[in-house]
C-alpha cells in the first residue's frame, strides 16, 4: 500500500526558453512512498486476504 | 536502504504491486529472535503463512533489490510446487534484470523448475549450458556443473 503525505510533496521548478523569454513554472509533485506496516500478525491476515507475499525488513535507524 | 533504495520509484511500484511491506527494528522481539537476526539490514520474503523463503543481508541498490525481491517471490511459489508461477517470475528477472547478481540464480532455478514441471532432465543440462555461457564465474554455474553429465 502506498500513501502520500505533505512531507512527500515536492516543488519542481521548470524553466522553458522561448526565444528571449524565460518561462518559469512551478509544479507540485506528489512522490509515492512505501507505507510500512508494523505488526506481522495483521500483515499475514492481509497477505492471505490479498494473496500477496510479505517483505519483512529488519532495520537499524542509526 | 532508506535513503536510496526504498524511495526509488520502481522499487515502490514493485512492492505496491506484489508485496505487503513491514518494517521493524532489528532488535524487535519476538521477531528478531524468531528470524535469528544478526545483521542489518536484513530483508526477508515470507509467504502468506509467514514462512521464510528468501533473505538478503546488507545494502542493495534498486537495480539489485528488485530482482532480489522477485526471486524471493519465485522461491515462495517454487517451494510450494507452484512451478508455473515461479517460472513467470524467473523469466521476468532474466528479461528485465539479466545483468543483476540475481540473474544466475534465476537461470539455475528456472532449470530446476522446468525439470520438476516436466520431468525432462534436458532442462537441467540446458541451465548449466546457459550459466556457463552467460555467467561463467557465478557460484550457480559451479552448483550446476553436475548437470553437464546428464
Amino acid at each position: 500500500m502506498l500513501r502520500s503525505s505533505l512531507a512527500d510533496i515536492k516543488t519542481v521548478q521548470l524553466v522553458t526558453f522561448f526565444g528571449n523569454d524565460v518561462i518559469t513554472e512551478r509544479r507540485r509533485h506528489m512522490a509515492k512512498t512505501i507505507m510500512w506496516e508494523k505488526e506481522l500478525e495483521k500483515v499475514l491476515v492481509r497477505a492471505q486476504a490479498e494473496n500477496r507475499m510479505v517483505l519483512l525488513d529488519f532495520f537499524n535507524p542509526l | 536502504m532508506g535513503a536510496v533504495t526504498y524511495p526509488n520509484e520502481r522499487v515502490v511500484e514493485f512492492i505496491e504491486k506484489n508485496m505487503i511491506p513491514i518494517q521493524v527494528l532489528f532488535d524487535s522481539q519476538p521477531l528478531a529472535a524468531k528470524f535469528n537476526i544478526q545483521w542489518t539490514p536484513t530483508v526477508i520474503t515470507l509467504d502468506e503463512e509467514g514462512k521464510e523463503h528468501h533473505r538478503t543481508i546488507g545494502f542493495l541498490s534498486p537495480e539489485e533489490f528488485i530482482p532480489s525481491l522477485m526471486i524471493g517471490v519465485a522461491k515462495s511459489h517454487f517451494d510450494r510446487e507452484k512451478f508455473g508461477k515461479a517460472l513467470e517470475m524467473l523469466e521476468k528477472i532474466l528479461k528485465d534484470y539479466p545483468k543483476s547478481d540475481t540473474a544466475p540464480e534465476a537461470v539455475y532455478m528456472r532449470g530446476v523448475a522446468l525439470y520438476k514441471n516436466t520431468h525432462q532432465a534436458s532442462h537441467l543440462k540446458d541451465a548449466y549450458k546457459r550459466l556457463q555461457g552467460e555467467y561463467p564465474s557465478s557460484e550457480w554455474t559451479k552448483r550446476a556443473q553436475p548437470y553437464r553429465l546428464l
